[in-house]
């Protein structure tokens, strides 16, 4: 028994005096390398069976489809456990392939990262080519044999803070364990979202309120994106910043570029204009005090929402939809309007529905409602579908004139830009000061032409630069 | 001297993590034979010392026995003992696992019959169970896995306790004179174990069977049909008791890696035959396998997705009167199900049906989305067009709400 411990300690020796334990970073490659310092003794005391013993590499190994037998060259791929980026042990399952009547599950031969997946479902694979890549972080062990059950954690040799989570066995990797031993976090009170609860890197970084590197998102024209201020030390910065992330699109995003892609097809045009609000922000001043003594909290979108639904009273086909095959145009009687919301999840589009027979106050009502269940996340399917038209205010955020995109099915979008005080000759001529709202709209140019946009806008125009109008058409 | 003492520490701590069964022989078998398991250093036995049992399962439950199956594959170590498990079931029909239920059965009529519908964890093809179909279930280590031995050895057993002559086709059915198959057959394979089951018709009922099984064919895994006949109408001897016998010893006198008849010799080394009573006590963790099995998101969820495309044909009473239309005027549906349940709905509404006054498309779409593929959804959508009534006071649908809902019944009822 003492045999094996000096063997194995001294090994360890050998392990951190000849080397410098490589962390998988893009800048570590190319020279910069931290080291540990390890306590070998309560660690080895510990924990007898992990350690490595071969040079920490990183490189990128193609996993090969291994012979399935039964003189078999080709499977068809049914089922993939595994998306790119996801962490992955030996052992775990990768994918289920069958061949004509054997469903056989794929094991990784590999510790490591997803980098790439070679087929797609129901595509076929061939034995002795390639399944996947994986970003192999340490070689394999050579020898000396592993623990009996395969999801153990991969040895680390630990930074004395976390030797005491070891008896909760965090799942996680070298580098956020570095990360929690350097902001002294306790690993185990990290929200772990990993597979198998391991704590990721970006659990670590919500848990430090440090938000995501999103350089590489695209921001779309009229969405709303609340640009977050960055809480970080300094330190943590200058390390944290070195990497590339790869972050899957999911949920919400992935949504979004579903629909995007979709919007894509349709022929744009837009038609800006600017109108003189000013009376309108006077006017509001004086009904929000009504409204909240009705325990409504009013803004100008329910103002200008509901004179939306009265111009497309006058321009129904502002209100439609044409269907897939551009056979039919479905004039909808409705007016259910969405409005552009940002919330922590990303852009969603709730809808308030059958404006055409609300109040104000009603609309203003169910707008608050929306705007709270988008805030907390609880926009059912009921609240996010049946919209006949949509208007986005990036005006809140900042902006003037942009080019929004049109929500299919629907034909019509409009986009609000900021109220600005800007100098404007009045009918005397003279300089006055003047509340301008700058409008973008953009709509289907297969069915919608640029006259019928024009007069929308105007008619809308009318209501808002002169809301005693709306008077003579509620 | 080293290596001893790594094997010995290794495997007392394989014991204290195996979390096996804690109360049953099964403990006994399995965790005295899981040493060093990894890959590398898995050592398979010589033939001589691999020993063999038959299980029979108490349980004509079919998700209970696709369970076990499940559980003995998963925790089981099958290295120096080589298992064949029987067992029948009460009439269900098993899909397999990529395939999708609505193509493979007539699910409104298995439902009607109170027919099980399960999904098995192998691929292959959808087969009915009832009382005279025996299924068989070879398990074996990885590298050991042989469907063709499996095959053979059944073959040697009809012949030998009941001279039927049967031949193996480049399918791996089990052919009987040369055209009618009387065994279907589906494999799975994982990192140390593999299985191989087969079903063998002794006593079917083959009126049962073909109303089961829906007659299309489909995208997912396709199923191959073929005439089948029933063991039976071979040998009026044949019963499913005295098959499963025949069988067990068939097994217990063959060795284990190769086609030789050791005898009576053989016969008295190996385990022997054993009843099994499929339950949690006996088996930890079979409850939730089984949970698992029986859950609606297994059977129907799992399905790959497919799309659904109807069209339907207005009928002259429901179109606005006094217009003449150029084409027919059709009422297209095509619905996208991912996961068992209904993601998009596109409806192609003729322009006579829209002048007519149906105006239902939104609630139709937006009430349908994310309902599973069932009658479920048509309830939701009647619902829904009902509740667009709130200005009228009327209760009942309109008979062109009526015509949509009726064609959406069709679309997911006859499938």
């Amino acid at each position: 028994m003492s045999i094996l411990v000096r063997r194995s300690v001294f090994q360890l020796r050998t392990v951190n005096r000849c080397r410098k334990i490589k962390v998988t970073t893009q800048s570590a490659r190319n020279g910069s390398q931290l080291s540990y310092k390890t306590p070998l003794n309560e660690s080895l005391s510990k924990e007898l069976r992990h350690f490595h013993t071969s040079h920490a590499v990183n490189k990128i190994v193609a996993f090969k489809l291994s012979d399935i037998g039964e003189g078999i060259r080709e499977v068809v791929i049914k089922e993939w456990f595994v998306k790119v980026g996801d962490n992955v042990q030996q052992f775990d399952n990768i994918c289920e392939v069958q061949s004509d009547k054997a469903a056989v599950t794929i094991t990784s031969r590999y510790d490591g990262i997803i980098t790439r997946l070679y087929h797609d479902i129901d595509q076929t694979a061939l034995v002795g080519q390639p399944l996947v890549d994986i970003d192999v972080q340490d070689s394999e062990n050579d020898g000396k044999p592993t623990d009996v059950a395969p999801d153990k954690p991969v040895a680390e040799i630990d930074a004395p803070k976390t030797e005491q989570n070891q008896k909760i066995k965090v799942l996680t990797t070298p580098a956020v364990r570095r990360i929690a031993a350097q902001f002294k976090v306790d690993l185990s009170a990290v929200k772990a979202t990993g597979r198998n609860g391991r704590v990721l890197k970006e659990d670590m970084l919500s848990h430090l309120n440090i938000n995501s590197d999103d350089s590489n998102e695209v921001v779309l024209p009229g969405s709303v994106r609340a640009v977050e201020i960055p809480v970080t030390k300094a330190q943590a910065r200058v390390e944290l910043a070195l990497e590339d992330k790869v972050v899957p699109v999911t949920g919400f995003q992935r949504a979004m570029v579903k629909s995007m892609t979709e919007a894509m097809k349709i022929p744009h045009f837009v038609f800006s204009d600017e109108y003189n609000v000013t009376k309108l922000v006077e006017s509001r001043a004086a009904l929000k005090k009504q409204a909240e003594e009705r325990g409504v909290r009013l803004t100008y979108m329910p103002i200008i929402i509901k004179a939306a639904s009265l111009s497309l009273s006058y321009l129904p086909i502002l209100n439609s939809s044409l269907d897939s095959s551009c056979e039919n145009l479905i004039y909808k009687a409705s007016h259910n309007i969405g409005v552009a919301m940002d919330t922590p999840n990303g852009l969603v589009v709730p809808v308030i529905k059958n404006i055409q027979i609300k109040s104000i106050l009603e609309i203003a009502q169910e707008l608050n409602t929306l705007q709270e269940k988008g805030s907390k996340g609880q926009l059912g399917l009921n609240d996010l579908t049946g919209g006949t038209f949509t208007i986005s205010n990036i005006g809140i955020v900042g902006g003037t004139y942009t080019k929004p995109v049109i929500f299919p099915p629907q034909v019509a979008i409009g986009a609000l830009g900021k109220i600005q005080v800007l100098p404007r000759f009045d009918s005397q001529g003279n300089v006055v000061k003047a509340h301008i709202l700058s409008v973008s709209w953009s709509a289907d140019h297969r069915v919608i032409d640029g006259v019928t946009m024009a007069r929308f806008s105007n008619h809308l125009k009318n209501y808002l630069e002169d809301p005693y109008i709306l008077l003579l058409d509620l | 001297m080293a290596q001893a003492m790594v094997k010995r520490i290794v495997s007392s701590s394989a014991c204290t993590f195996a979390g096996l069964a804690q109360k049953t022989y099964i403990r006994n078998v399995a965790a005295s034979s899981k040493v060093a398991a990894s890959k590398k250093e898995r050592v398979l036995p010589t033939e001589g010392e691999i020993t063999k049992s038959v299980f029979m399962s108490q349980s004509t439950d079919i998700y209970t026995n696709l369970a076990l199956e499940d559980w003995l594959y998963k925790n089981m170590d099958f290295t120096n003992h080589h298992v064949m498990m029987v067992w029948r079931n009460e009439p269900c029909v098993v899909i397999g696992r990529h395939q999708n239920p609505w193509l493979e059965a007539n699910v409104p009529l298995l439902s009607e019959k109170e027919i099980a519908l399960a999904r098995r964890n192998s691929g292959g093809g959808t087969v009915y169970h009832d009382r005279g179909n025996l299924n068989i279930t070879f398990f074996a280590p990885r590298e050991r896995y042989d469907r063709n031995y499996n095959l053979k050895l059944i073959k040697r057993a009809l012949f030998r306790s009941f001279g039927i002559k049967s031949t193996i086709n480049e399918r791996q059915d089990l052919i009987v004179r040369d055209k009618y198959k009387v065994s279907g057959t589906a494999a799975k394979l994982g990192r140390l174990t593999g299985y191989h089951h087969c079903t063998l018709l002794v006593n079917a009922n083959k009126a049962d069977l073909s109303k089961a099984l829906a007659k299309r064919e489909t995208k997912a895994t396709a199923s191959t049909r073929s005439e089948v006949a029933n063991l039976k109408d071979l040998d009026n001897r044949i019963t499913v008791e005295n098959l499963q016998t025949a069988l067990g010893y068939e097994y217990l006198r063959t060795p284990a890696l190769h086609l030789d008849d050791g005898g009576q010799s053989l016969i008295a080394k190996q385990r022997g035959f054993q009843f099994v009573n499929p339950t949690d006590d006996w088996f930890p963790g079979l409850a939730e396998l089984k949970n698992d099995l029986v859950s609606w998101d297994w059977c129907f969820g799992r399905t790959p997705m497919f799309t659904v495309s109807r069209s339907f044909p207005v009928p002259i009473g429901l179109l606005a009167p006094s217009k003449v239309y150029s084409a027919t005027q059709e009422l297209v549906i095509n619905m996208t199900v991912e996961k068992g349940l209904i993601n998009d709905v596109t409806l192609s509404i003729p322009p006579g049906l829209i002048e007519s006054g149906f105006h239902g498309e939104a609630s139709v779409i937006t009430h349908l989305k994310g309902k599973r593929f069932t009658s479920e959804a048509l309830n939701a959508l009647q619902d829904a067009m009902l509740t667009r009534h709130h200005v009228s006071d009327v209760k009942e649908l309109d008979d062109k709400e009526q015509f949509v809902a009726k064609c959406f019944d069709q679309v997911v009822n006859t499938m």
